[in-house]
């Protein structure tokens, strides 16, 4: 598994492109630690803030919780907090269609944020999958608030075997497509960039990794993340991810993390480390996962 | 060379008048540099000083360390070869052992000389018979360069000493020096007796001497307020020259702070003479830094006949503010220029008082104070009737922020009709009463490095006030003058901009205005603030700042 190991490493120090936008919402335990390169992570609850074209194959509902503290050696350490659910439609004119709703929440001094997410996605072929996604985001400032919409497009798409023991999976997403800024500053204070994200999601042998590379406003950024099994039952999941940016004085981030599956619950645990930002205590998320059987 | 240098203007003569023009003592006017006390230099014809050329006899080993190769220090550099300090073997297996002697800097090495200890003059089997002479540079000091080896020096009784002369010429005839730091003497063959000594070894160069100096004064015949102060010099890579100026009778290393090029004389004043003093110093054997002007401006003119004060309390809590009152005794006679500004130095003092004679002055009526530039002191200027004409007791309440081990203050003052006729203002530096003191002791366990940082307004627009939002913080715990930094992250920790001010341990204000380092304004969100002392680790403080527009 060594050679696993030493590609995030390289990646990580190799790895050229993404936007540096500000944006923290209620992505989970398990997509941080693998540095957020969930674009072409399928059938995975998670998957919905990255790629809402992710989870179209999915039979049965998924929910997570996920929560999360940043830099607890500050004073007043901000909170996130979020949920989401995935819904395959078992019958009815609508079925075929996975929905998907996902809220995060996020509490700071003189700051919060809330991002809520409604999408839907679709198997088009037996190799391809779509899904379209409308998210608008707000925070709210003594005095002051705003909110924002975006519209998300993605793409999943199956290659298969492409060895006897390597499974290949390539995914695309076009983010903030639609943009509508209701703002009564008159800036367009909260307008997200829009942002092209291509993945990849390489399977070997119960080791998955994962491959973003994203680029917007003139900056790309590269994501990278390995989850393997641990013990003899592989129920127990050990990840790495790491961020790199184009622009090398934005500085990296390096995350890990474990998960466990029992039954049909399954427990994250993630840890990131913003290279940039040491000695606060980095930024520590929890996520429960229910996954219907 | 006790003699100082004496100089009389004669300008001086028609100074007695209040509009008397500022004047200046310069170089030119007084003959150069020809009556200074000196060291290790050479003043030419045209008032040019450098260092001073190596006396061809000069053993620049002398006083310089010298080792053996367990690096334990041995007498052969001390100018002495008698039985008390010369080098005897304690081994009868000589052959391979080496000493080293550092000389400080490189230097154009032109001959070694090593002489036998004074046993050997009666014992001749204790001579030397053979040896290399090699030489390093500092930069490399590895790597050694032979000089000179004579394997087999079999001339009994008289080669008492071995002599490792070499040499190089130019084209011309002048001679090259190796250019290096360390020279080894390494002993390759002994004589008939097992043991071996050594008396010293000499080591003779080329170039310029390495440091030197020079001390000088301006004197007049009556007190005068001292204006600006300025040197001219080349200095090359690896030569550097240090000016000071003070008034007679201190100690210019300790009590006056080096200038640069052009500054305010900072000495107590009124004066009737100005020393200074250059030292020169080079790390290569052929460079040499040069002075080759001084020039001291001065108003005879004073701005006050004389100007004491002390402060008071004299003791401070460290790390809090504490209530102050300076007390300022000005004597003013018909001939001076009277005092329109009062400059406290040494404390960002937050006013709340100000007396003339136990009459209170109204802020912005009978005067103004304005934080300066350095943010470690505050001028007052006293406007519309209100200046100091005559002789007054002026007292200034307020409170400050002490977060040193001890803090000196000051009290400068200044004329505003002197400024418009010089174009600049020349402080007159007041002294320290004989029964106070300038100088404030702060007790209690020293402050953070970081403290009571605070930033304002929040959440902060880039496009609404005045547009910045000012970071405020005290800085404690530091003796020199560090980089502060005060770096923005987004939250999820990529560095967006960072504002760096240098200083002393102070109350420190930095604005941002909201942008990052590609000058764009950043978007609205939640930031992370750190401020930190460039090079000292372990003690920050960090926060949130919101930015909302």
């Amino acid at each position: 598994m060594a050679w696993h190991y030493k590609l995030c490493v390289l990646a990580l120090t190799i790895s050229a492109p993404l936007d540096a936008a500000f944006e923290f919402n209620g992505k989970g335990a398990r997509s941080t630690a693998l540095g957020g390169a969930m674009s072409a992570a399928a059938e995975n609850v998670d998957g919905l803030w990255f790629n809402p074209a992710v989870n179209a194959k999915l039979t049965t509902w998924q929910v997570v919780t996920s929560h999360a503290l940043l830099y607890p050696g500050l004073n007043d350490a901000p909170t996130l907090h979020s949920t989401g659910v995935n819904y395959p439609m078992p019958s009815g004119p609508l079925t075929g269609w996975t929905w998907q709703v996902a809220m995060s929440f996020l509490n700071a001094r003189h700051w919060e944020e809330q991002v809520a997410l409604l999408g839907c996605s679709r198997q088009v072929h037996p190799r391809l999958a779509t899904g379209v996604a409308l998210q608008t985001n707000a925070w709210k400032t003594v005095g002051l608030s705003h909110r924002v919409w975006d519209l998300n497009l993605g793409g999943l798409y199956e290659v298969g075997w492409i060895h006897p023991e390597v499974y290949l999976r390539l995914s695309g997403v076009v983010g903030n497509l639609y943009r509508a800024n209701l703002s009564s500053s008159g800036e367009k204070a909260g307008l997200s960039d829009r942002e092209l994200t291509l993945g990849a999601n390489i399977e070997v042998q119960e080791t998955f990794i994962y491959l973003d590379w994203g680029y917007s406003s003139g900056r790309g950024e590269m994501r990278v993340g390995m989850d393997s099994g641990v013990g003899p039952s592989g129920g127990l999941r050990l990840r790495l991810g790491a961020v790199a940016l184009s622009s090398p004085r934005e500085g990296k981030e390096i995350d890990v993390g474990l998960g466990h599956q029992y039954g049909p619950w399954r427990y994250d645990y993630s840890f990131t480390y913003p290279v940039e930002v040491t000695g606060l205590g980095g930024i520590h998320r929890f996520s429960l996962v229910y996954e219907a059987k | 060379m006790k003699q100082a240098g004496y100089w009389v203007i004669a300008a001086w003569l028609c100074a007695s008048g209040t509009q008397a023009e500022l004047l200046t003592w310069s170089v030119d006017d007084v003959g150069g540099f020809a009556n200074a006390e000196t060291g290790g230099i050479q003043v030419h014809p045209d008032s040019l000083v450098i260092l001073a050329a190596l006396d061809n006899d000069r053993n620049l080993a002398l006083g310089q360390i010298a080792v053996d190769e367990y690096d334990k220090t041995v007498p052969l550099t001390d100018g002495d070869v008698s039985l008390g300090s010369e080098w005897i073997s304690g081994t009868p297996n000589v052959f391979g052992l080496f000493f080293t002697v550092d000389l400080g800097v490189d230097r154009a090495i032109q001959r070694v000389h090593v002489r036998a200890g004074a046993t050997a003059l009666s014992q001749p089997e204790y001579f030397v018979r053979g040896y290399r002479i090699q030489a390093a540079r500092a930069a490399t000091p590895q790597l050694w360069h032979q000089l000179s080896e004579e394997r087999d020096n079999r001339v009994l009784n008289f080669d008492t000493e071995a002599d490792a002369t070499w040499s190089v010429v130019r084209e011309d005839g002048s001679p090259i020096g190796f250019q290096g730091r360390f020279v080894r003497l390494t002993v390759i063959r002994q004589d008939r007796s097992n043991w071996i000594t050594l008396g010293e070894i000499e080591v003779f160069g080329i170039g310029y001497e390495s440091k030197g100096w020079i001390e000088d004064v301006f004197t007049s015949d009556r007190e005068v307020n001292v204006g600006r102060v300025r040197w001219t010099s080349s200095e090359v890579d690896g030569a550097s020259l240090e000016f000071r100026a003070g008034v007679e009778d201190i100690d210019l290393s300790g009590a006056v702070e080096p200038y640069q090029q052009e500054t305010l004389f900072v000495g107590s004043e009124p004066v009737q003479s100005v020393r200074f003093r250059a030292d020169l110093s080079s790390e290569a054997p052929f460079l040499t830094p040069a002075l080759t002007r001084v020039e001291v401006e001065y108003d005879p003119t004073l701005v006050a006949r004389t100007v004491y004060g002390h402060v008071e309390p004299v003791v401070a809590t460290k790390g809090s503010r504490t209530q102050l009152r300076y007390t300022i005794d000005v004597e003013i006679s018909e001939d001076d220029w009277g005092v329109d500004l009062l400059w406290i130095d040494g404390l960002a003092l937050d006013i709340q008082d100000v007396r003339v004679d136990g009459r209170s002055l109204k802020s912005g009526v009978d005067f103004t104070s304005s934080l300066t530039e350095d943010r470690e002191g505050r001028v007052i200027q006293f406007v519309g009737e209100e200046r100091l004409d005559r002789n007054s007791m002026v007292e200034v309440s307020g409170a400050g922020l002490f977060v040193r081990d001890e803090t000196t203050l000051s009290v400068r003052v200044a004329s505003l009709e002197q400024e418009s006729r010089d174009k600049f203002v020349n402080w007159q530096n007041g002294k320290e009463s004989d029964y106070g003191s300038w100088t404030v002791a702060s007790i209690g366990s020293p402050p953070k490095l970081v403290n009571l940082v605070s930033v304002s307004p929040e959440p902060f627009s880039p496009y609404e006030g005045e547009g910045q939002a000012m970071f405020s913080f005290v800085i404690g715990n530091i003796t020199e003058s560090a980089d502060i930094v005060l770096e923005l992250f987004t939250l999820d920790g990529r560095s967006v901009t960072k504002l760096v001010e240098n200083g002393r341990a102070r109350e420190y204000e930095i604005p941002w205005d909201g942008r990052d380092r590609d000058r764009r304004i950043v978007k609205p969100g939640l930031y992370l603030y750190e401020v930190r002392v460039a090079g000292m680790s372990g003690d920050w403080q960090r926060g949130t700042l919101a930015v909302a527009y």
